[in-house]
């Protein structure tokens, strides 16, 4: 399903002639990304977990083809996210970890609607699903412009948005962030739920209890590199569960 | 199990979404637009009674009418090259600064088709912005245009938004990268009042910049206009309606690649989502 094969990334800075015209984040070369290599099958959900900066965002948004890799390959059923982007934009439904990216003079249900239709989806369909999926969200009997939204309704609408065409692969970039517990744990079900509904999904997460808890595998990034990959059983089984993985982050950053 | 939607929706659907949202959001300011049309009521009735001053001039010798209708004719070339010029940098700077360009982005929609989209909205205001100017300056100040001439005006118009849509592209492709400053807008519409007609002939200038207003495509917009609404001959623009078309096949294709090679730079500079 999907494929990630020796994937590195640098930003290298901009010319002389762009760093005149636009203020630059960084003025030397950043390596987010070195020699990354995963797979992510259909019923199955992966975690990147890693510290702030590890590269896990970088990761995701090269997967669903906002970002192109220095190096190395991301293919989603065949499909490379460079060369045949728009059919991998097709398999996929995106969380990003950002207050932003929805119209906020627009309600919750029309910003579904919208990106539904954009998704591929008939209007009508895109509606009765926008529907649906506002429901299941807890956001129907709330709905109003989203600028009136709290960040947990925007996260939840995020993911309800990423269901939208329901995709064959989802990808999560801190799907629980701004969430209550009691929610954090609903979103944890529903997504165990659509893998078991044969839905692949890598998300990445800060909360090592949930990525243990809902994950069949999990990998562990620091700096750019993964450092440790195993089921989420043989994690528990070899390295004490939460405790292991707290280990491998530690000995990743020293 | 999940699958691939079956019944996609087409590019119509796409287009015709995107132009809803924008007609939403700009309803949802409740006086904005009211405010903007009224805004228009104030240019026209002010060169109406400049017009009253200047009266006939040699100048406008070769043109039916008066003053009045030679600078409500340059008014409505202004509104539509101003228009192609503006749409697609205003939208894809709006985009980036509410973080929706990278949630476009990930739609399997195509570029051309969310382009496309986000005309919709600013091409309808502007037509009724120009059917005011027209509205008023007949109804009320009492200017003449032959049905005829109205007609062959619209494809004329279509020309100019066509021709200033490539530099408007080429705009949004340079927001893409700098974030802001948008550079083109200001200078087209500058431009065009002082060196393309909009308000006096051009035969007023001096001949170096004459050159320089016979190289703007909104001279070629605001001529062809005014050979269909304010001459003998309302076909007489074919000369015009050739240079817009030229400028259009050459700066669509070209302005789209400079947009793709933009949006390229930012897949790899990681800065699409940034503002």
């Amino acid at each position: 399903m999907l494929e990630v094969e020796h994937v590195s990334k640098c930003f290298q800075p901009p010319s002389r002639l762009l760093r005149l015209l636009s203020r630059v984040a960084s003025p030397v070369p950043v390596q987010a990304l070195t020699d990354v290599s995963l797979t992510v099958e259909r019923g199955e959900v992966v975690g990147l977990v890693g510290a702030n900066g590890a590269g896990k965002t970088t990761l995701l948004h090269i997967i669903a083809g906002l970002l192109e890799p220095t190096s190395g390959s991301v293919r989603l059923d065949g499909f490379d996210t460079v060369s045949d982007s728009i059919e991998v934009r097709r398999r996929l439904g995106l969380v990003i970890a950002d207050d932003r990216g929805f119209y906020w003079r627009l309600t919750g249900r029309e910003n579904l609607a919208l990106f539904g239709v954009l998704a591929g989806l008939t209007p009508a369909r895109a509606r009765q699903r926008a529907e649906e999926l506002m429901h299941q969200a807890d956001l129907a009997r709330r709905d109003r412009m989203v600028f009136g939204y709290s960040s947990g309704m925007i996260t939840r609408l995020h993911v309800a948005r990423a269901l939208i065409a329901d995709p064959p692969l989802l990808l999560l970039d801190e799907p629980t962030r701004s969430l209550d517990p009691l929610v954090s744990l609903e979103v944890g079900r529903v997504v165990r739920r659509l893998a078991d509904d044969g839905q692949a999904v890598l998300l990445s997460s800060h909360n090592l209890d949930e990525v243990m808890a809902i994950c069949d595998r999990v990998i562990v990034m620091n700096e750019g590199v993964v450092v440790l990959a195993d089921t989420s059983v043989g994690l528990r089984a070899r390295q004490h569960g939460v405790s292991g993985l707290l280990e491998a982050l530690e000995g990743a950053r020293r | 199990m999940t699958t691939l939607t079956t019944a996609r929706s087409s590019y119509r659907d796409s287009v015709l979404a995107l132009g809803r949202r924008d007609l939403k959001i700009e309803l949802s300011y409740h006086f904005g637009q009211m405010i903007q049309m009224m805004s228009i009521v104030f240019p026209v009735a002010t060169y109406f009674y400049i017009a009253q001053l200047v009266g006939g001039s040699p100048e406008l010798a070769g043109y039916e009418g008066g003053y009045f209708e030679f600078v409500l004719v340059g008014l409505v070339g202004t509104t539509l090259a101003t228009l192609g010029a503006q749409m697609f940098s205003s939208m894809i700077s709006r985009e980036q600064s509410e973080g929706t360009l990278a949630s476009l982005l990930s739609t399997p929609t195509p570029l051309w088709v969310l382009l496309l989209g986000g005309t919709l909205f600013p091409i309808g205001f502007a037509a009724v912005e120009v059917f005011i100017y027209i509205a008023l300056g007949v109804a009320v100040f009492g200017a003449e245009f032959p049905a005829i001439g109205l007609l062959v005006a619209i494809p004329i118009a279509i020309l100019c938004v066509a021709a200033f849509a490539g530099i408007g592209i080429l705009s949004a492709a340079f927001i893409v990268v700098t974030k802001r400053g948008e550079p083109v807008t200001p200078l087209i519409s500058a431009a065009t009042t002082l060196f393309a007609g909009a308000v006096f002939p051009i035969s007023l200038l001096p001949d170096p910049l004459q050159i320089v207003g016979r190289i703007l495509p909104s001279f070629y917009a605001i001529e062809g206009l005014r050979a269909a609404l304010l001459t003998d001959d309302p076909f007489a623009a074919w000369d015009e309606m050739l240079v817009l078309a030229v400028t259009a096949a050459v700066l669509l294709p070209l302005s789209m690649w400079a947009l793709t090679k933009a949006l390229r730079w930012g897949r790899v500079s990681g800065t699409l989502g940034s503002f």
